[in-house]
């Protein structure tokens, strides 16, 4: 091994060539990496542990942290409704038959499952678990309605056919945009924009017009609250896309409710000493076992699976000899 | 774009990783990730505590650096059953190598051999406290990353987007996406390499009231 050499100069191009690497080299860069791997074997091990730093998050991997210091208030004081999206509201969604006349589609997820259906208008909706969605597109309008769950609409701009999601009696209008409308069991309805700009309308009139990284939620079809979220936050929220979950300091009786959301196989949360703790991280939405265990690990807690749900309890204290 | 990944692909394969080609430098990669990055700061605490690398005229980086490229270079690391052993062999391994090479022999160095006894306490205890620490330590420092990178490295460590598509949805340049994904990973290299010692080990006791030697101490005697 040589000496006279900067390891921190050797991490920056290793870093450099991680990211370029990540994107994909032309042929004479391909070379270049090639000539600078050459020079010196600790250039590979820099180069290699570069590259480990951007491996993703694994699965079920759980980080405890009582705050997270950067998410903001505003975001993390609304809290996420504990909720069984499964549930349909028994009030039933009104839907605008269009003026065509044609019927409308219906589209729908089980548990646990999430699908991307492209419309014929170009736009694309991603369902998340437990959604039910009607589609009726017309020459003049592009009318949804949806009837449980939670979706992610890309809307493909066209001004003359406004894209409306119907949920319950509030109607959330955008031209060309990206965003998450999500109805709650409790009637509640959450709405979160990723791009562009949306409208939330309730029988009486506007309640409100949302821009990119604002969410609102609407509570008994009157009262509206406004929050604006950090990117942190909107990755959280847009994380089931993907499969995951994110938490950013959620207690763990929220968290464990969002998991419910997810999976027949539902976690049982037997202990009130657990429930206030706070859970930091990224899961995968699929595998509530890996979940309960990485909990479990992580409060000195027992995960114990059953037939039908898992239990989640706090470890006894062992008594002193 | 699908040909330069397999121009990527291509020169993972072909410069000193030959040995790679059976196993996709990627999946080696994902590897060191989830198995051997955890340990590092482990490691350097033993470095920085058992040799006088000064004498060598070499620093912690160098035997962590030639480490991995022992790791990366492996056939198969399907015999590795405790991982934070062989990276601490490896190591322990790279030391002596140089010693010999040197000539030069400090008697701190000769005392090599109770890195064993370090790694194998009871492994699978200390790798996951360690993975569990090492994610606080990820998650800590991509918060702290500024606001515009950080955005980054979430779209593509966490959800798993590629460089144009963040570009796309940010609208940002590709170009500047590679730069904000390169300073990330110079940072969490950064942390990874002082968190032995430095900040996250001390906030970790902060948070949890407990320094992590006396957790794994408690679990130990729970057990």
């Amino acid at each position: 091994m040589r000496v006279n050499r900067h390891a921190s100069d050797t991490d920056s191009a290793a870093a450099d060539w991680a990211a370029r690497v990540d994107r994909g080299l032309a042929p004479q860069e391909a070379r270049d990496l090639d000539a600078w791997l050459a020079a010196d074997t600790r250039h590979l091990g820099a180069f290699a542990r570069a590259q480990a730093m951007l491996v993703p998050v694994s699965k079920g991997a759980a980080a405890v942290v009582r705050e997270s210091r950067n998410a903001p208030e505003t975001a993390r004081k609304l809290p996420r409704r504990a909720v069984l999206a499964a549930a349909v509201a028994a009030c039933g969604g009104y839907f605008v038959v269009s003026s065509a006349g044609r019927q409308p589609e219906t589209y729908a997820t089980t548990t646990g499952e999430v699908r991307t259906v492209p419309l014929a208008d170009g736009s694309r909706m991603t369902l998340n678990t437990a959604t039910r969605i009607d589609v009726a597109l017309t020459d003049t309008a592009r009318q949804l309605a949806l009837q449980s769950g939670e979706a992610y609409f890309e809307v493909a701009p066209n001004a003359e056919r406004p894209f409306i999601v119907d949920v319950a009696d509030i109607a959330v209008k955008a031209v060309g945009t990206a965003f998450i409308v999500r109805r709650m069991d409790d009637g509640d309805i959450e709405v979160v924009v990723h791009e562009g700009t949306v409208e939330v309308k309730g029988q009486a009139g506007k309640f409100v017009t949302l821009t990119a990284n604002m969410r609102a939620i609407v509570e008994d079809r009157r009262r509206v609250r406004v929050a604006t979220l950090d990117n942190e936050a909107l990755s959280c929220s847009l994380a089931w896309r993907d499969g995951k979950i994110a938490f950013m300091g959620e207690t763990l009786a929220e968290a464990v409710a969002e998991f419910n959301r997810y999976n027949t196989l539902q976690i049982n949360l037997a202990d009130d000493q657990l429930a206030n703790r706070t859970v930091t991280g990224w899961f995968s939405s699929r595998d509530p076992q890996a979940f309960a265990q990485a909990i479990a690990q992580s409060f000195e807690g027992i995960a114990t699976v059953r037939d039908d749900r898992i239990e989640l309890s706090a470890r006894p204290i062992p008594a002193r000899p | 774009m699908g040909t330069h990944r397999a121009v990527a692909l291509e020169v993972c394969s072909y410069s000193r990783c030959h040995q790679c080609m059976d196993l996709s430098h990627a999946d080696r990669v994902t590897w060191l990730a989830r198995h051997i990055l955890p340990h590092e700061p482990a490691l350097r605490r033993w470095l920085s505590r058992r040799t006088r690398l000064s004498v060598l005229g070499l620093s912690s980086d160098d035997i962590v650096q030639e480490a991995y490229a022992r790791l990366v270079g492996l056939q198969t690391v399907e015999h590795i059953t405790s991982p934070r052993s062989y990276l601490f062999q490896t190591a322990n391994s790279v030391l002596l190598q140089e010693i010999r090479r040197k000539k030069v022999v400090p008697l701190e160095s000769l005392d090599l051999t109770d890195a064993m006894e370090i790694a194998g306490n009871d492994p699978s205890v200390e790798e996951q406290v360690e993975s569990r620490e090492e994610l606080v330590m990820v998650m800590r420092t991509i918060n702290a990353l500024p606001e515009k990178c950080r955005q980054v490295f979430i779209l593509r460590k966490i959800h798993g987007l590629s460089q144009r598509e963040i570009a796309e949805r940010l609208q940002i340049a590709e170009s500047t996406v590679e730069k904000h994904l390169s300073r990330g990973i110079k940072k969490l290299m950064d942390t990874h390499r002082d968190g032995g010692i430095q900040p996250a080990a001390a906030s970790y006791r902060d948070e949890l009231g407990v320094p992590p030697n006396e957790g794994q101490q408690a679990r130990k005697r729970h057990r």
